[in-house]
Order: structure tokens, then C-alpha cells, then sequence
């Protein structure tokens, strides 16, 4: 920026501080959500791995490590969705989400399988994860209200990851059903992230809006 | 900095620098590999379902066709003494002729190949040896017995004899009495198997033919077919041995190995020429392990490897339609954000997961059809609605739609595959090439 000395400093407007959700920004993020995502991904199937060692041992039913391990291939889907779903939002209230509390909600996200893992010890497993989702997303909930401070923009954080929970428990019930709904489900979901982001639009300054 | 301008220039219309519009081209590129290889990853993720998929499904399918039966060896006729069974007599001439009837087993989306054979015996042997046994001698053909239906008396010089099931084996008592020297024999029975089929050369001259239909059969054995003819569903292969010394056949066969050095100490041999390492050495062969010739045959369905075989050509797919979106991208002079690249690769890696799951319910052709044309149609809209151009939108879909037909003739093609798929490469790196002269024009 250009600085004059002497008298004639014209007021610079307060408001203006540069574009924060740029397509540039969109991208690295996308990018630093998959990258995430997997990485988790690849802690869920440690932990469903553990919950064989478990069942090995004698503390975890056979049933309820099979059901461990099928949700816990959803894992990639579930976190990268919740996150860019969450981007979404960032963008659509105009508020932000720093790096660390990503990471912070993909951890809780990850979190659920050993809650899950520890809980069906104890209980039926539908029980179990109905008990651990409302402790995720209650949290996630909590934690969304706390840095965007938007009734409107809670409000869908908890509806999104209470229906995402919602979909894996059928999905791992109905069996052989699963993929078939799943894919044709992901397609659906796909195809809504193209029209959101075709509601995007770019301001004169570069900020994405969605309308 | 020094000189001061008379007046003040006037203020830039904003306070901070305008948005660059985005990441210059090479950064670009270098972001669209980053993403292709991410893409990649999660194809390989698809691939590992694939690969799930098919071992559950297939182990469903092993379950349901050892119900039917499993797989079947048919070792015989070979006639014992009634008591005993250290000497043993082979056919001279043994004929065996079997015709594969293959059909699907159902249960729920499982499905299981198994076949119900038609077998037919026959040959002759050599009366005076069988004689040599005294007034009765046992004619056995090892197979499992429980599967067999239709069975057919063993009927040798006219004199039928009803077959006894012990086991896996057939056996029968037969009177040597006026046997010809070329005492002919008959038996026929229908077996339920599934997965492989053989049968062994046992004889002295072996004529083993083996017909049918089955979807995808592979020549198994001792030796291959001497002549084989494979089409779309039927086969026919024909297998002959001959010309095994007979006494040495009939004096070795079935010697448990542990005796094989005994016996050959003990007998001194007087009227072959064999030393004894020869006779070591066929004792080897025909002692144990009599050579079987046969056919093996899928058992689970094979949809499963043409989805992994088609996930072979993901990343070209992907990388095809990144390069035409470059381009798009650079002639119509609109800028596509790189989440909308991603999102477009994301519709071509769920591309393969619509296929594996339609898969299961309908045939590969109408899977990738559907499939195949959902993508293309979400994609095309995709494009259309961004950049607002309905030509945008049809070109898109046309070299998709292109591509996805390209890939599917691939993978039916089989042995040209490879030529049509470089010459393919070829012609989308010509139509590059011509697009980027385009370019500067």
C-alpha cells in the first residue's frame, strides 16, 4: 500500500480488512479437509483393528466388532462431510473457523469410535452408539455454537451430523443393502456440494458469499 | 518515494489490492496433481471394497456349492482281488466322456456356478489278468458317492453288476469267469460338483473328452487338452494318454510309497529291461499321484474383477477430464475454483462405487450404462450451470461419454485392450496439443 506523509491522509475505512474466504482459501481448504479426513480415517480402522483385540479377549461381542469395523469404514465420508459442510457454513454466516478448531472437531469425530468401542463393551451396540452420537454431536454442537455464536448455523451443524449418524446406523443394520444406499447416498451428497457450490459467488473483492 | 507529487493521486477505489484471481497457472497444475493423487487414494480406497466385496460374496458362493458338491476326481475303474488290494489291475482301454451341465444357484443376491456332470465309462480290460484273481475280483472308481444320481450298472462283457457306495468310492464284485481277453465294460452316472472336475488317466491308454457349458472354464491337470475348443459359454476338450507300458502299469500302480523301495528290492524284475532307477521314478509317478486332467470353474461371480479391472483406467479418467477442464478453463476465460475440480473428480471416483454396487443387482453392461450415465449427466449439468453455457455443459459431457464408451470397449476387448487404449492416449495427447495451438491464435 502506498503511504503518504503530510497532511492529506484520507480515513481509511475500518471495515476493510482483506478477503478471508477467497476460492484460493476454498481450495487449500478442501485439500487440507481430505488430507485430514484420511489420516483419521486411518486411526478409525486402528481402533476398530483394537476393537478385534478386544473381541479376541473376550470383552467385546462378535456382533457388536463387526458393527465397530463397518462404521468405522465410514469414517473418511463422515469426517470429510461434517468438515465441508462446516466450511460451508463458515462461508454462508460469515464467520470463522480457524485451523485448530478443524482439527479440534475432527478429533471428536474421531474420537467416536473409542468411545464407541468402550461403550459397547458394556451395552448393545445400537444403545452404545446412540449414546456416544448424542455425546458427539452434543459436543461438536456446543463447540460450533461457542465460535460462531449463530443460532441458525448451530441449529444446522446438529441437524447434518444428526443425520449423518443417523444414515451410518441404518447403513450398518440393513447389511447387504449398505452399499447400494451408501454410494447412491454419496452421489446425492456430491451432487447437493456441486449446487452449493454454484449458489457461491465471488464479491468485488474477492470474498465468496453464498446466496 | 522522494518527489511528492503535486497532489494527492487519487485513492485506489479499495483500500487493499483487488483479489488475484486465483493461483496463476502453473500453481494451478500443481494443485490439480496434488488433487489427482488424492483421487487416486480414494479409487484404491473402491478398489479395497471391490476386493471385500468379492471375498465375502465368494466365500457365500464356496458355502452354497459345497451343499451342491465340491469339487470331484474320478480315479478308476481299477479291479482288486477281493480281499486285499495291493494288486490291482488298470483298463487297457479306458474312455471317459463327460458333459458339464453348469447352472446358477440363487440366494439372496449370492449367487454360486455349479455344474451336474454326465459321466460315461468305458474301455476294456485284460480278461486273463483279471482271472489271475482267482473267481471274483473288485472293480472300484474312487469318487465322491454321495453327489451321484442316475448311477448305471458296471456292466462288463454283458453281465451287469449294481454298484455299491462305500464312501467315497464305488464298488462292485465281479465273477471272472469266460472273461474275453478284451473283456469290454460300461458304467454311467451324474455327479454334482462344482469348482473342478477331473478325472484320472488311469489306464494304459486313456481317452478322456470333457463338454459343456461353463462360463469361464480353465484347463487343469497332469497335461493340457490336446485339443480344446472355448467359446462364449460352450467348451469341448479332449485329453488321450497312451502308450504306457501296460505290465509296468499294472505291476505299479497303487503302491503306497513307503513300499515303493520295498518292492522294489524284493521283486527281481526278470522280464523288463528296467534298471532301478526307472522303476524309482515310475513308482513316483503312478504310485501316489495318478496324472488327472480336468477343468476348473469359477464358482463365484466374476463381475467383481471386471469392476477392478475397470477401476485400472480411474486415473486416466481422471486425469483426461482434468486436462479437458484445463482447457474449458483457459478458452472460455472463466475461472473454475479448484474445489469445482475436486468435486468433479469426486462424481468420477463414485463413478466406480455406483458400478460396484448396481453390480450386484444387474449385469456389468447395464451397471456401467447406468452408472456411466448418471456421472456424465451430473457432471454435464455441473459444467452447464457454471459456466452458464449449455455448449460448455454438452462438450463436457460428449468427451465423457467418449471416454466412458472407450473404457467399456476396453474392457471387453480383452487382447486388444492395449492397442486401442495407446492409441486412445494418442489421440487425446493429438486433440491436447491442437487445443493449446488454439490457444495462442
Amino acid at each position: 500500500m502506498h503511504t503518504f506523509d503530510g497532511q492529506s491522509v484520507p480515513p481509511v475505512p475500518p471495515a476493510a480488512r482483506p478477503p478471508r474466504h477467497t476460492t484460493a482459501w476454498l481450495g487449500i481448504q478442501t485439500l487440507v479437509i481430505a488430507v485430514f479426513a484420511g489420516i483419521m480415517a486411518l486411526i478409525a480402522n486402528g481402533i476398530s483393528s483394537y476393537g478385534a483385540e478386544r473381541q479376541s479377549m473376550g470383552l467385546l461381542s462378535e456382533t457388536s466388532n463387526v458393527m465397530l469395523s463397518d462404521s468405522a469404514g465410514y469414517c473418511f465420508a463422515l469426517i470429510s462431510i461434517t468438515l465441508i459442510s462446516l466450511t460451508l457454513i463458515e462461508v454462508a454466516f460469515r464467520k470463522h473457523i480457524n485451523y485448530l478448531q478443524y482439527a479440534l472437531i475432527g478429533c471428536a469425530l474421531g474420537l467416536f469410535y473409542l468411545l464407541l468401542l468402550a461403550m459397547a463393551e458394556f451395552m448393545p451396540f445400537w444403545c452404545a452408539y446412540c449414546i456416544v452420537t448424542l455425546m458427539t454431536a452434543g459436543l461438536i454442537t456446543l463447540f460450533v455454537r461457542g465460535i460462531t455464536a449463530n443460532a441458525k448455523a448451530v441449529t444446522l451443524t446438529a441437524a447434518i451430523l444428526a443425520a449423518e449418524y443417523a444414515v451410518i446406523l441404518v447403513l450398518i443394520y440393513i447389511g447387504s443393502l449398505a452399499l447400494l444406499i451408501g454410494s447412491l447416498l454419496l452421489f446425492v451428497i456430491i451432487a447437493l456440494a456441486m449446487y452449493f457450490t454454484l449458489r457461491m459467488r465471488q464479491t468485488a473483492e474477492g470474498e465468496l458469499i453464498i446466496k | 518515494m522522494n518527489r511528492m507529487p503535486a497532489t494527492p493521486p487519487p485513492l485506489p477505489p479499495q483500500a487493499f489490492p483487488p483479489a488475484r484471481k486465483g493461483p496463476g497457472l502453473g500453481a494451478k497444475i500443481a494443485m490439480i496433481v496434488v488433487q489427482c493423487v488424492v483421487l487416486f487414494i480414494a479409487t484404491l480406497i473402491v478398489w479395497g471394497l471391490t476386493y471385500d466385496r468379492q471375498s465375502s460374496v465368494n466365500a457365500v458362493a464356496d458355502r452354497i456349492a459345497s451343499e451342491w458338491g465340491g469339487e470331484v476326481n474320478i480315479k478308476g475303474p481299477i479291479v482288486y482281488p477281493v480281499s486285499g488290494d495291493t494288486a490291482s489291475v488298470v483298463a487297457t482301454t479306458m474312455r471317459c466322456a463327460v458333459k458339464v451341465n453348469s447352472r446358477t444357484l440363487h440366494r439372496g443376491i449370492y449367487e454360486a456356478e455349479v455344474y451336474d456332470a454326465e459321466v460315461a465309462m468305458s474301455g476294456s480290460f485284460d480278461g486273463d489278468m483279471l482271472s489271475s484273481f482267482g473267481q471274483e475280483a473288485r472293480v472300484e472308481i474312487e469318487v465322491p458317492a454321495r453327489k451321484i444320481y442316475d448311477i448305471e450298472p458296471f456292466e462288463i462283457e454283458g453281465r451287469k453288476v449294481e454298484w455299491r457306495r462305500r464312501g467315497d468310492m464305488l464298488s462292485a464284485t465281479i465273477s471272472t469267469e469266460g472273461l474275453a481277453a478284451e473283456a469290454r465294460f460300461s458304467t454311467s452316472f451324474r455327479i454334482h460338483g462344482s469348482g473342478r472336475l477331473e478325472v484320472a488317466q488311469i489306464g494304459e491308454n486313456t481317452f478322456v473328452t470333457m463338454e459343456g457349458e461353463a462360463s469361464n472354464p480353465s484347463f487343469v491337470g497332469a497335461s493340457l487338452p490336446d485339443d480344446r475348443a472355448v467359446t462364449d459359454r460352450a467348451f469341448s476338450a479332449q485329453w488321450e494318454s497312451e502308450g504306457v507300458n501296460a505290465a509296468t502299469v499294472n505291476r505299479l500302480t497303487l503302491i503306497p510309497e513307503e513300499e515303493a523301495d520295498e518292492t522294489a528290492e524284493a521283486e527281481a524284475l526278470p522280464d523288463t529291461a528296467w534298471t532301478d532307477d526307472d522303476y524309482v521314478e515310475v513308482v513316483e509317478i503312478y504310485g501316489n499321484e495318478i496324472p488327472s486332467v480336468g477343468a476348473q470353474f469359477l464358482v463365484g461371480v466374476d463381475r467383481y474383477r471386471k469392476v477392478s479391472r475397470s477401476l485400472k483406467y480411474a486415473f486416466i479418467i481422471i486425469v483426461l477430464t482434468f486436462i479437458s477442464l484445463l482447457f474449458t478453463e483457459v478458452i472460455t476465460r472463466r475461472q473454475i475454483p479448484l474445489l469445482n475440480y475436486f468435486l468433479i473428480g469426486a462424481a468420477l471416483v463414485m463413478f466406480y462405487l455406483l458400478l460396484l454396487s448396481f453390480v450386484e443387482f444387474a449385469s456389468f453392461g447395464a451397471a456401467y450404462f447406468v452408472a456411466a450415465s448418471m456421472t456424465v449427466l451430473l457432471i454435464g449439468i455441473y459444467m452447464w450451470r457454471m459456466l452458464a453455457s449449455i455448449r460448455g455443459g454438452l462438450t463436457i459431457s460428449s468427451i465423457l461419454v467418449l471416454i466412458y464408451s472407450c473404457c467399456y470397449v476396453m474392457l471387453c476387448l480383452g487382447r486388444y485392450a492395449l492397442v486401442l487404449g495407446s492409441l486412445i492416449l494418442f489421440a487425446s495427447l493429438a486433440a491436447a496439443m491442437w487445443a493449446s495451438l488454439k490457444l495462442r491464435r
